[in-house]
């Protein structure tokens, strides 16, 4: 058993269990290593066949096919079904659950990580906020640990759904990452145990800011770098499903599972995704210590709620905001990989999905702003600023207009001749790219001011530049959003391709914003005068609903943005390589794609309701245990000196 | 227990505004336009021969729009996009956003637009481009996607390559954006996604062509020209057998001249070297395209025609197709605009090759040949020389008495004493 009496000792085992994690994060590659001397050797044997590849131009055009070439798939014989279901459907009901779940788990160690840094180097200044912050984290991750098992046993049900489902596809796709599967596989395994270490190791290393405590952040790092190791495997299917390379025009693997894995959508899917993951988990926390705030009896368990509620929030609104610009690059290398791809996505078959994107988005923004307003209320002295709310609000519905309202209006007949075409002689104008890049800048800008405002609420600054910096911050936000609208009007007498190249300064205009803007906030309220605490626990019930609203729009984001991603491949499973012969190969219409988008974000959440009351099961057990041994301690103490 | 219950009633509240908001959002979507995006049917080996120019063109539109009728569709919101997926970047119509790659606007639909050339006729200048010799130099040794080396020569040709190896020419502006007008956004139309197979191409460029001027037609020809193979011939050893389509008769590539003129009744009007059924036309021109069609094309009455914009025929091939199927598009002088204009619906695309191919190697040698000659109404005049008729009049008015029709049949030593002939007429 641990022996943590000694410094040196606690030194030594420290180092001890950081180096077994090392091994265990190399063990994976040991399959890599000899399956590549296994490949050379047979490269020696014969004269190998080389072919292009069919993204790979110039150096590394060509490999040699190590492969069988994708086929044509035929129906029956290579798809399965549950009678006149559709099959599809049910693989992406799995696909989606497994999602939710497997971002869940791979956010909320971000979060956690964070919140334990913050607790120790709090714990030095002080420690009553620093423990507030490691408990924060350790909670989070109570609740990640129950997950973390559902996400195994819905990844088993996708597995067993696309064999019995999609047996031809999979057996294609499974025969491309050979090389990298049981990689895959094993990282699965060097994931649980880290994670079960660092859960249950928890207070057996918590020595405040020691070395143990340092030990434990460093295996929350190793948590987190293999989570993102798998998110990334995993999304290099998908990517690789979208834009496919390695591979030659038949579809045999090329030797090289790098350039597999290196697809031209990879990287800006992975960046996406992981933003998406972290906003989706401060989602998820936030709706959950709102579900405990209101449910909460006591004073202080409703301030630690709120509190929880708050930084879960505002994590997820960190991951929010550069969330859209992520976009814009994914956006940009589809269309470099393929115009037409971008063009179904943006104008095409599935332009109507961007409106329903577009809402979204608008009412994630309209939520969090609301939010801000609702929490000002715990803040004394934010009355002087309530009179702004209503300037606010306005400019984001004129945003969140021009944001919605669609290139051709649905109409008619006679409608449609009345006005005598699809598209609205003014209204038409705020359909195109121009006039919501414009939107969606302000509505971001909007809600950086929102959050300044709420940062200096309950302060009254006292650095002696003040006023300068008040003037500085006005000009900052006013030149940024005169920016904005500039490069939005110019965009409507220019060329599509010289317009797009608007977006990167309108883009950074937001982007000084929130850095310049928040960073000079923070150092004008440096020093500043206390009107009064935080009032956690003051929250209104709006509020808390308000935090619902937005754990529930980033989960519908998620899958409408799932399925456009997914759907963008049109009939083909592996874009231009392996065909769709099933009868489902069809891109089903919006409606559908919403209906079944709302019962599996409804499934997600029974599911995490589910999680969430086995952890308060836990915790209740855990509670009730202490109690009993308190009041056994205190019965103890109490006979020798109070009977005697 | 109050405990509980208290939790219990925030899981239902919870519960229901989550059912609302995801109730809302399932609504919306199903409130939005609902498109159904159908996987294109797998392509087939289609028997070209089989199909009208006039069929190839409603094939050609159908491969770029999915619809007949896609103003129509244009006009509810949604994108015209047949399997071609031309539209996401060509624009078509005026009331179509596409301005990616350059646009394929109709100027019979479009007539008050700026741009005064079809894209029929602005093909052919393409070609004559001086960067298009830059084009043959960059890809000298085939251009490294396509394999293809730039060689069209006609307007025809290019938008053909231009389906097969979009890099072979880039219009200028058009190009990807660091690549300075080398390299093209477009798919090869032939791979993967799009994947169209050689008549289905053929069919886009058609559609092309006969969008403005329904004589221009020459795609099928541009297509084994520029491949130099015989299009029939693609989609496998075996080529489908010949489909004899329902309806009215229909002239296929199957049939000898013979069976075609017969079918089409042109022997009713015509006379015909070397068809044996038209030997007595008088209501039309002698058809001796080998001579008539190069001399017609450079006839001033022609040349009006074109100023005209009725006819536009540049070679004599063209001038021929645009007789058929167009047969108003110029009346040959001493005529009346009364021939049939059913023919487009009519003829096969290789059964109008059958046909054209017959017409144009008819010369007047061969009419002199086989006995005929120009009727009197004819400009150029009779093929036989005046001077000939002592030497022939006998002759003639030996089988002039014998028949009393204006067909004579001639040995090959004796020719036809026009003058008395055309007086018959």
């Amino acid at each position: 058993m641990l022996n943590l009496s000694g410094e040196k000792k606690k030194k030594v085992g420290a180092w001890l269990l950081l180096s077994m994690i090392g091994m265990l994060v190399l063990l994976p590659f040991a399959p890599a290593v000899v399956m590549a001397a296994e490949e050379a050797a047979v490269e020696e044997a014969k004269e190998p066949e080389k072919a292009k590849d069919v993204f790979y131009k110039e150096e590394g055009e060509f490999g040699i096919v190590s492969g069988p070439p994708a086929g044509e798939l035929v129906y029956p014989d290579d798809y399965g079904s549950y009678g006149d279901f559709q099959s599809r459907t049910i693989i992406w009901i799995s696909n989606q659950q497994h999602l939710y779940f497997g971002s869940f788990v791979l956010a909320v160690p971000m979060f956690v990580w964070v919140m334990e840094l913050i607790g120790i180097l709090q714990y030095e200044k002080n420690p009553k906020v620093g423990k507030k912050f490691d408990d924060l984290a350790h909670e989070m991750m109570k609740i990640s640990l129950t997950a973390y098992s559902v996400t195994a046993i819905l990844g088993g049900i996708l597995i067993f759904s696309f064999l019995a489902l999609y047996p031809g596809f999979f057996r294609y796709l499974s025969g491309i990452f050979k090389p990298v599967m049981h990689i895959y596989a094993l990282l699965f395994i060097l994931e649980s145990g880290v994670l079960y270490v660092y859960y249950y190791g928890w207070d057996s290393m918590n020595d405040g800011n020691g070395d143990w405590k340092w030990s434990h952040l460093s295996l929350g790092t190793i948590l987190n770098a293999v989570g993102i190791v798998l998110m990334v495997m995993a999304n290099t299917w998908v990517s690789f499903m979208m834009s496919p390379a390695g591979v030659d025009a038949e579809g045999r693997f090329l030797g090289d599972i790098w350039k597999v894995m290196h697809n031209p959508l990879m990287v800006p899917v992975v960046v996406h995704r992981i933003l998406g993951n972290a906003a989706f988990g401060g989602g998820v926390v936030a709706a959950y210590a709102s579900f405990k705030f209101l449910s909460a009896k006591t004073l202080e368990e409703k301030a630690h709620y709120d509190w929880m509620s708050y930084i879960a929030m505002f994590m997820g609104i960190l991951a929010l905001i550069p969330l859209p610009f992520a976009g814009y690059w994914l956006m940009r290398e589809i269309y470099a990989y393929r115009q037409q791809m971008g063009i179904t996505l943006m104008g095409g078959l599935l332009a109507w999905v961007f409106i329903m994107q577009a809402t979204m988005i608008a009412t994630l923004f309209i939520t969090v702003n609301y939010y801000l307003f609702q929490a000002m209320g715990r803040m004394p002295g934010s009355e002087r600023y309530y009179k702004y709310f209503k300037v606010l609000l306005a400019i984001l519905v004129v945003a969140t207009i021009a944001w919605l309202t669609p290139h051709t209006l649905v109409m008619t007949p006679a409608e449609l001749k009345a006005m005598g075409g699809a598209q609205h002689p003014v209204v038409g104008n705020y359909g195109v790219m121009s006039a919501k890049n414009t939107a969606i800048n302000t509505m971001i800008t909007t809600t950086v001011v929102s959050f300044i405002i709420y940062q200096r609420s309950n302060f009254k600054l006292t650095v002696p530049w003040a006023w300068k910096g008040n003037i500085f911050l006005a000009m900052l936000i006013l030149g940024a959003e005169v920016n904005i609208l500039f490069l939005g009007v110019y965009g409507y007498f220019i060329p599509a391709n010289v317009r797009i190249g608007l977006s990167v300064p309108q883009v950074a205009s937001t982007l000084s914003v929130l850095f310049i803007g928040v960073a000079v906030n923070t150092k004008m309220l440096k020093g500043a005068e206390s009107i009064g605490e935080i009032r956690w626990g003051k929250m209104s019930v709006r509020g808390a609903y308000a935090l619902f609203m937005l754990a529930v729009a980033f989960t519908w984001t998620m899958a409408v943005m799932g399925y456009l991603r997914s759907s963008v491949r049109l009939h083909w499973h592996v874009n231009e390589i392996l065909r769709d012969n099933s009868p489902w190969a069809f891109t089903n219409p919006l409606g559908y794609a919403g209906n079944i988008n709302s019962l599996n974000v409804l499934l997600f959440w029974t599911m995490l309701l589910f999680v969430f009351w086995l952890s308060a099961l836990a915790g209740a057990g855990k509670k009730k245990v202490e109690a009993e041994e308190a009041a056994a301690a205190a019965v103890g103490k109490a006979v020798p000196a109070g009977s005697h | 227990m109050a405990k509980k219950k208290g939790s219990g009633v925030i899981v239902v509240k919870v519960a229901l505004w989550y059912i609302t908001i995801l109730s809302i959002f399932a609504a919306y979507t199903n409130w939005l336009p609902q498109i159904r995006g159908d996987a294109p049917e797998a392509a087939e080996a289609i028997d070209v021969s089989a199909i009208t120019p006039e069929g190839l063109q409603e094939m050609g539109g159908m491969i770029i729009f999915g619809t007949d009728d896609p103003l129509g569709t244009l006009a509810r919101g949604e994108g015209p996009i047949g399997k071609g997926q031309c539209p996401l970047c060509h624009r078509f119509f005026m009331e179509q956003k596409a301005d990616r790659c350059p646009n394929l606007i109709a100027l019979k639909t479009e007539p008050q637009l700026l741009l005064q050339v079809s894209e029929e006729e602005r093909s052919h200048e393409r070609v004559k481009e001086p960067r298009y010799e830059e084009f043959k130099k960059l890809h000298a040794d085939g251009e490294k996607n396509s394999g293809h080396v730039p060689h069209a020569e006609t307007g025809g040709q290019y938008l053909i390559e231009s389906e097969y190896c979009p890099n072979c020419f880039v219009v200028e502006g058009f190009g990807l954006k660091g690549t300075n007008d080398t390299e093209s956004p477009m798919p090869i139309i032939n791979k993967p996604p799009i994947l169209l197979v050689d008549t289905e191409i053929v069919a886009v460029v058609s559609f092309l062509q006969m969008r403005d001027d329904p004589t221009k037609w020459t795609a099928k020809d541009d297509w084994e020209a520029y491949f130099g193979k015989d299009l029939a011939s693609e989609g496998g050893d075996e080529a489908p057998a010949e489909v004899k389509p329902a309806g009215p008769p229909v002239a296929l590539g199957s049939e000898t001249p013979e069976e075609i003129v017969t079918k089409m009744t042109c022997y009713a009007c015509h006379k015909i070297p070397g068809i044996s059924v038209a030997k007595t036309g008088a209501i039309g021109p002698l058809l001796i395209e080998g001579t008539n069609a190069p001399n017609r094309i450079k006839s001033p009455e022609y040349k009006a025609a074109m100023k005209a914009g009725t006819a536009h025929a540049t070679t004599a091939r063209e001038y021929i197709i645009e007789s058929i199927m167009d047969p108003g598009a110029f009346i040959v002088p001493g005529f009346a605009d009364d021939m049939m204009k059913d023919f487009k619906h009519k003829f096969t695309v290789s059964g109008l090759d059958v046909l054209v191919d017959h017409l144009i190697a008819q010369d007047e040698a061969a009419a002199l040949a086989d006995g005929l000659d120009r009727l009197a109404n004819e400009k150029e005049g009779p093929i036989k020389k005046p001077e000939a008729k002592v030497e022939t009049g006998e002759a003639f008015a030996k089988n002039q008495s014998k028949t009393n029709e204006m067909t004579i049949q001639v040995s090959n030593k004796k020719l036809i004493e026009n003058s008395t002939f055309i007086g018959l007429n």
